[in-house]
């Protein structure tokens, strides 16, 4: 018989050969949900770090708009002239 | 395609695990049956098993629907199991064929298990292309152009590949003595 007419009979009988492997459902689950919770962690610290900055930039504009002065009011505040002689 | 399957992947797109979950229970023997040919190690098997649901989850969205589900998930299955082999193609042992118990008296009456084992250390032998090809011509039984699909490769590329292959693999076996180690050679 010949090496590989041999190597196809063998192959045609391990065809026939059941994997003990079976139930990775619940494997495949954990993991798909672990990638997913890997995946929102950075945008999660990106997302906070956008919301901190926003505060902080409100924080400073609500200051603003109560304490200082607005351009727009100096335009209709009347010039004030000094006589110069 | 099974409805079901198409169903599946539908509510899985829209958000449900559970869709997900029933496709693995649906073909988690057919892809365990392919990747067994990758690793007869029941644990590692199992985690290429898994690395091929976990992939074909995040690839879903490019799955269009014109070939079987399962022909797509053989395709992950086939990338995923030569990543496997050329990751670990430095620091596989090879299994001499002396070692192997015999199989059987008779051809006709092989023991499965021992046919693939002793197939998969004359296969190992070869560098991860060639006993790609080799592996998915004779454990799958795919026509050169199914190979050239699941792999990416040309026909031809494939053709030839086979060609040398089976010319490396015929050489081995005779250094290996192959037809004694089954007692094949009357």
């Amino acid at each position: 018989m010949d090496e590989l007419k041999a190597i196809e009979t063998l192959a045609a009988s391990a065809r026939r050969e059941e994997p003990p492997v079976g139930g990775v459902g619940t494997a495949v689950m954990a993991r798909i949900a672990a990638s997913r919770r890997r995946r929102i962690w950075p945008l999660s610290v990106f997302a906070a770090a956008a919301a901190a900055a926003a505060l902080v930039i409100l924080a400073v504009g609500l200051y603003t708009a109560a304490n200082g002065a607005d351009p727009l009011l100096e335009l209709s505040v009347p010039l004030e002239v000094t006589t110069l002689w | 395609m099974e409805d079901s399957d198409w169903n599946d992947i539908q509510a899985c797109l829209a958000g449900s695990d559970d869709a997900f979950a029933r496709l693995v229970e649906r073909h988690e023997r057919g892809v365990a049956r392919q990747m067994w040919r990758f690793s007869r190690d029941p644990g590692r098997c199992e985690e290429l098993v898994q690395d091929v649901f976990v992939e074909a989850y995040q690839s879903l969205r490019t799955y269009r629907g014109d070939a079987p589900f399962l022909h797509w998930l053989r395709r992950i299955a086939t990338r995923v199991g030569y990543r496997f082999w050329r990751e670990r193609a430095k620091d596989r042992p090879r299994v001499p064929l002396a070692n192997i118990e015999p199989i059987a008296e008779r051809r006709d009456e092989v023991d499965p298990a021992g046919a693939g084992e002793i197939l998969d250390a004359l296969l190992g032998r070869l560098a991860p292309d060639d006993r790609l090809v080799l592996t998915l011509e004779y454990f799958e039984e795919c026509s050169m152009k199914e190979i050239a699909e699941r792999t990416g490769w040309t026909e031809d590329a494939v053709k030839m590949r086979a060609y040398r292959a089976r010319a490396k693999l015929r050489e081995i076996a005779e250094r290996e003595k192959l037809l004694e180690v089954l007692g094949w050679t009357s």
